[in-house]
């Protein structure tokens, strides 16, 4: 029984952060120029701008906030699983920001280094390796402290 | 004393002395109680004696003759009261056993159809429309606006909700070990 997070949990956690920012996302952008042009027509351009922006920033802000304030995404939260370093002491924020920056750039590799974690003894992928992180289980890793 | 006079006597002061009071020695109902007992013994003495030897009779002291009197007409009426206490209390759970065991039952029986079939279905005609109208908005009302059921509800549905969680969390886990596995064995074997 290991005390870190396998390949399934990993990718389960992810999809339900994926929906998360699908519904957080489009709302951030759309929400606020929609509730403008129900009150007073149009939605100015600026706002819609200034919606896009934050929108866009949502994911980077939420997965790196999420890793250094508490280990854990709402996915996460969910699975059990914390996201700490190799030696088990919390991200910093900028470690977390770099991890949450590349991938979000490379998701496609991001998905394929996930893979890594299969014969990896502490089940850790390649953004892992990179960053040197790990994701544990919180409850076993719990025991295990 | 003994017999039926006895048992009467018995129940006689036990329903004095529900009525009345405990009876004394002192008492004249004791005193009359011994003095007819002494009186019937001492005839049936004297009988005894008279056909078998004549004897003078002893000078009678009527002080004495009271007091023995009372004496024994209480211990007669303690005896007679217990004897009877004792038949009666017989005779009541005999009573009542008998009646458990052959009437409750063969009652009971008889009526259920009769309570099942007719009365049961007029009382709840009769009751329900009243029960649903009046009793149970209020119930149901009390039970919305009573705070150890909402807490009760709340703490229910996050245990519901925990373990449900711990159980994703066990097969997702589960759910890693096996792939790993799988993912050995097909690399081991290659």
């Amino acid at each position: 029984m290991s005390h870190y997070a396998g390949v399934v949990t990993r990718l389960a956690a992810l999809v339900v952060d994926g929906v998360v920012l699908s519904i957080a996302v489009p709302a951030v952008a759309n929400g606020p120029p929609s509730m403008w042009a129900s009150i007073d027509g149009d939605a100015p351009g600026w706002l819609k701008a200034a919606c896009q922006f934050a929108a866009a920033l949502i994911p980077i802000l939420y997965f790196s906030l999420c890793w250094w304030a508490t280990g854990q995404t709402l996915g996460g939260l969910l699975f059990g699983t914390v996201v700490r370093r190799a030696d088990g002491s919390p991200l910093t924020l900028w470690r977390a920001l770099l991890r949450a920056f590349v991938g979000l750039l490379v998701p496609l590799l991001w998905l394929a280094g996930l893979f890594f974690a299969l014969w990896d003894p502490k089940r850790r992928a390649l953004h892992d390796r990179l960053f040197g992180t790990a994701v544990w289980y919180k409850q076993r890793k719990v025991l295990a402290i | 004393m003994t017999g039926l006079p006895r048992f009467a006597l018995g129940t006689v002061v036990l329903t004095a002395e529900r009525l009345a009071g405990r009876t004394s020695a002192s008492s004249p109902v004791a005193i009359a109680v011994g003095l007819a007992d002494q009186g019937r013994k001492s005839a049936r003495s004297a009988a005894k004696k008279l056909t078998a030897m004549r004897i003078k009779a002893p000078a009678i002291d009527l002080r004495q003759l009271l007091h023995d009197a009372g004496a024994r007409g209480a211990i007669a009426m303690s005896r007679s009261r217990r004897d009877a206490e004792a038949t009666l209390r017989s005779v009541m759970d005999d009573s009542f056993d008998w009646a458990e065991q052959k009437v409750v039952p063969k009652v009971v029986e008889e009526m259920m159809p009769q309570i099942v079939n007719n009365i049961v279905p007029r009382i709840l005609d009769g009751v329900m429309p009243q029960i649903r109208s009046k009793v149970l908005p209020v119930i149901i009302d009390d039970l919305a606006h009573d705070p150890n059921v909402r807490t009760m509800i709340t703490e229910q549905s996050q245990s519901a909700m925990a373990d449900a969680t711990l159980e994703l969390r066990e097969t997702s886990a589960e759910a890693d070990d096996r792939l790993e596995i799988a993912f050995r064995r097909l690399f081991r074997s290659k």
